[in-house]
């Protein structure tokens, strides 16, 4: 390698770890045991600790939220795909700017924020070019009390099968404005209260009460096949 | 009394036992009146464990287990430095050792630059060293070349005669004469020429001057 090269590869290494606010490529070595404490820890702590440098611990909130966030935004998109970049891209939003996380509302609340507005931006950006990309169905829906009752009134539509089922609510959904989709997928898939929503959305609960009622309306028009 | 469309959307605190007392017991009395209520309740609730099924949609495989790892890789990858103009275009060019070339492009501007500089400052000393006597009023001050073509407030009528085209060419009685006024003279201040001629306007019949 050139004076030149080993210059540029030095100057490089230091402009990484000015970027990353010095923090991000250092991983602590630790051992089970910490690993299992930081498991326990509140969000603020881990915040805390993610603040001064230990990325772990972010990997901790990760971990926790990815799997709510992730069910999120792919009831929004209707896309696996989109949805993963979006969720990804939420939390390394979130770890760049953890300095300005002000902890006014929990951890869970913000990142929520970020990945609900990203994924509506998102949408409005792809306006009328829907692709679906569905997960499978899990084999637990055969035991879902909500399931079995929905079905326990057969027609020959409802035979039609889950498959179709699956479409037709994905379909209907892509259907409703962001923010209407939004609330009617924290509220009726995720179960999130009125209030956590109006945090999330940073609206008033009056507003998600208003969006809740409207998009169900729209729903029943959309799915009457199956009510 | 409440109104049907405030009652329906208040069903959800209703089912989840949100309300005080008194709406509570509000909202049941009108349901037990109201049948278009009592059925929006209905499928507003089928509705629900209608949508409720979504939950059962799951990324398949081990999506979950390798999440971690794909966002360190993420991450990874938008902490480092985006690469700049030249390196794209060397890496779309496959040109190898982009750093040194990124040091080498800049220098090559900075020389390239200075080369043209002066290159143009030696072309211009030339070509001024080489231009007639013509063209040498070109480089005269306004004021001088102004002085030669345009007669002065207290010029005598001779003056001016001298200035003006031969007599064959003389316009007759009536048409326009024009004192030839060099073009680059123009831009030099007095801008106006007739403003320093005590005599009747360029413009003016020729048979109105006498000398």
């Amino acid at each position: 390698m050139t004076v030149l090269g080993k210059l540029s590869e030095k100057l490089r290494t230091v402009t990484t770890e000015r970027r990353s606010g010095g923090a991000a490529p250092v991983q602590p070595v630790r051992d089970n045991e910490q690993e299992v404490a930081l498991q326990h820890e509140e969000d603020e702590a881990l915040v805390a600790r993610t603040r001064r440098g230990d990325s772990t611990a972010f990997d901790v909130l990760v971990q926790r939220y990815k799997e709510r966030l992730y069910a999120t935004v792919y009831h929004m998109t209707s896309n696996h795909e989109d949805a993963n970049d979006l969720v990804q891209d939420a939390f390394i939003k979130a770890y760049k700017s953890i300095n300005s996380f002000k902890g006014q509302s929990s951890f869970y609340t913000w990142i929520y924020r970020i990945a609900v507005n990203r994924t509506i931006n998102h949408l409005k950006r792809r306006k009328n070019r829907n692709h679906f990309s569905l997960d499978d169905i899990d084999s637990n829906i055969q035991a879902d009390p909500d399931f079995v009752e929905l079905m326990s009134h057969v027609t020959p539509r409802r035979e039609a099968g889950l498959t179709e089922l699956q479409a037709k609510l994905n379909e209907a959904l892509q259907k409703l404005s962001e923010p209407h989709r939004a609330v009617v997928v924290m509220h009726d898939v995720q179960g999130m209260t009125h209030a956590d929503i109006a945090r999330v959305m940073k609206c008033s609960e009056g507003t998600v009460r208003s969006r809740l009622f409207y998009a169900r309306q729209q729903l029943q028009g959309l799915l009457s096949d199956y009510l | 009394m409440m109104e049907c469309s405030k009652i329906q959307s208040r069903f959800d605190d209703l089912a989840e036992n949100r309300l005080p007392e008194t709406v509570r017991s509000e909202i049941q009395r009108h349901l037990a009146e109201c049948t278009d209520c009592r059925v929006a309740q209905h499928r507003g609730l089928r509705l629900q464990r209608l949508i409720a099924v979504k939950r059962h949609e799951q990324p398949g495989g081990n999506y979950f287990e390798s999440f971690l790892d794909d966002f360190h890789r993420r991450l990874a990858t938008e902490l480092a430095p985006r690469p700049g103009l030249v390196e794209r275009v060397c890496q779309r060019l496959h040109i190898q050792h982009v750093p040194v070339m990124r040091y080498g492009f800049a220098q090559a501007m900075g020389v390239a630059v200075a080369v043209a500089m002066i290159c143009r400052g030696l072309i211009a000393t030339d070509w001024i060293a080489n231009r007639g006597s013509e063209d040498r009023a070109f480089l005269e001050s306004p004021h001088t070349v102004l002085a030669r073509a345009v007669p002065s407030p207290h010029s005598t009528p001779r003056t001016i005669a001298s200035l003006l085209p031969p007599t064959s060419e003389i316009p007759p009685a009536g048409s326009a004469l024009i004192i030839p006024v060099p073009a680059h003279a123009v831009s030099g201040t007095p801008r106006y020429v007739l403003d320093h001629i005590s005599v009747t306007p360029a413009s003016y019949e020729v048979a109105s001057i006498h000398f």
